[in-house]
């Protein structure tokens, strides 16, 4: 198991708490916490050692597309970046959207 | 040839290999890379078949491509629901034949895949005690109270089955997945990439990015 944590600065606040994803093979949870920080916390957990360089380029890529102060858990089973970049933009929805029920 | 993602195929050696990239020290030395791939979930054009190599942990894969007439076997993961039975002493043994059991009331196509799968299909052990119990389930069209009944069923076992949808000419996605998130969006896996999807009229829509 190994645990990654970047963190960026933000100035966004965000509505609600976040849940997407699922536990199982090729995908992720990923789990937004608001913060009154101006800043982003990502926390990485998986199982796949040995990608820090691929996590860092989708999580830069995320912060620069979504200016949000969170602290986000990331729990992985194995996903391909894409599978992460998509899960990361849903739980951004979900947590600006004030009329979600998730 | 027709292969499809998950389908493990045979080749003789590690020289029929397509040359496009440099081929890591690892490869050569896991008994699991040296005559066996997995197909990836990727176009094939010029015959060349996306394979995945497998090492001995989890980091260890290696995309690359073989040439179909390099491939001397094709194994698809449904043959192997015939084979268990020589797995009798492994963990997942009981697991999987209870699987098969309660299968048969359903009218799909399935198999394993993951670790276990490659194990089933090759007598190479590359499972542990923790490895994960993937399946694929082949279907030809969304049939949402079949998938439903699928997931119903699995959930009654002790350990977690992974299980992923194929769907022909379109591409897979996990059974949880769908039956949790099918009306707001769920991922489906395409030869092109993922897709974030919902379910409109037992079909599959992409929603927008």
């Amino acid at each position: 198991m190994e645990k990654l944590v970047y963190s960026f600065p933000a100035s966004k606040t965000i509505e609600r708490p976040a849940h997407v994803g699922v536990v199982g093979s090729g995908d992720l949870e990923v789990l937004v916490q608001p913060s009154n920080q101006n800043e982003t916390v990502v926390e990485i957990r998986t199982g796949i050692t040995g990608f820090q360089d691929t996590w860092k380029k989708v999580i830069e890529r995320f912060v620069s597309q979504h200016n949000i102060a969170a602290f986000i858990t990331i729990n992985d089973f194995g996903a391909t970046p894409g599978v992460v970049s998509i899960r990361l933009a849903q739980a951004v929805e979900v947590s600006l959207n004030d009329t979600n029920d998730n | 040839m027709e292969v499809k993602v998950h389908d493990i195929v045979k080749f003789n050696n590690l020289d029929q290999l397509e040359p496009i990239s440099v081929i890591p020290e690892w490869v050569y030395d896991a008994q699991s890379a040296a005559n066996y791939g997995v197909v990836r979930r990727m176009p094939v054009s010029n015959q060349l078949i996306p394979i995945g190599l497998r090492g001995n942990s989890r980091e260890q894969r290696f995309g690359t491509f073989i040439h179909e007439n390099h491939v001397v076997e094709v194994i698809t993961p449904n043959s192997l629901v015939n084979r268990i039975d020589r797995f009798n002493n492994k963990f997942y043994y009981p697991i999987l034949n209870e699987i098969r059991d309660q299968f048969q009331k359903f009218d799909l196509i399935w198999g394993p895949t993951g670790s276990i799968g490659f194990e089933i299909a090759t007598s190479i052990n590359v499972t542990t005690g923790k490895s994960d119990i993937d399946l694929s389930i082949y279907v030809d069209s969304i049939e949402e109270s079949l998938l439903e009944e699928v997931g119903k069923c699995l959930n009654g076992f002790s350990k977690p089955i992974d299980v992923q949808v194929e769907v022909p000419n379109i591409g897979a996605f996990l059974l949880k997945d769908y039956l949790s998130n099918k009306d707001q969006g769920f991922i489906v896996r395409t030869a092109f990439g993922p897709h974030l999807c919902r379910i409109k009229d037992s079909k599959i829509k992409i929603l927008q990015a």
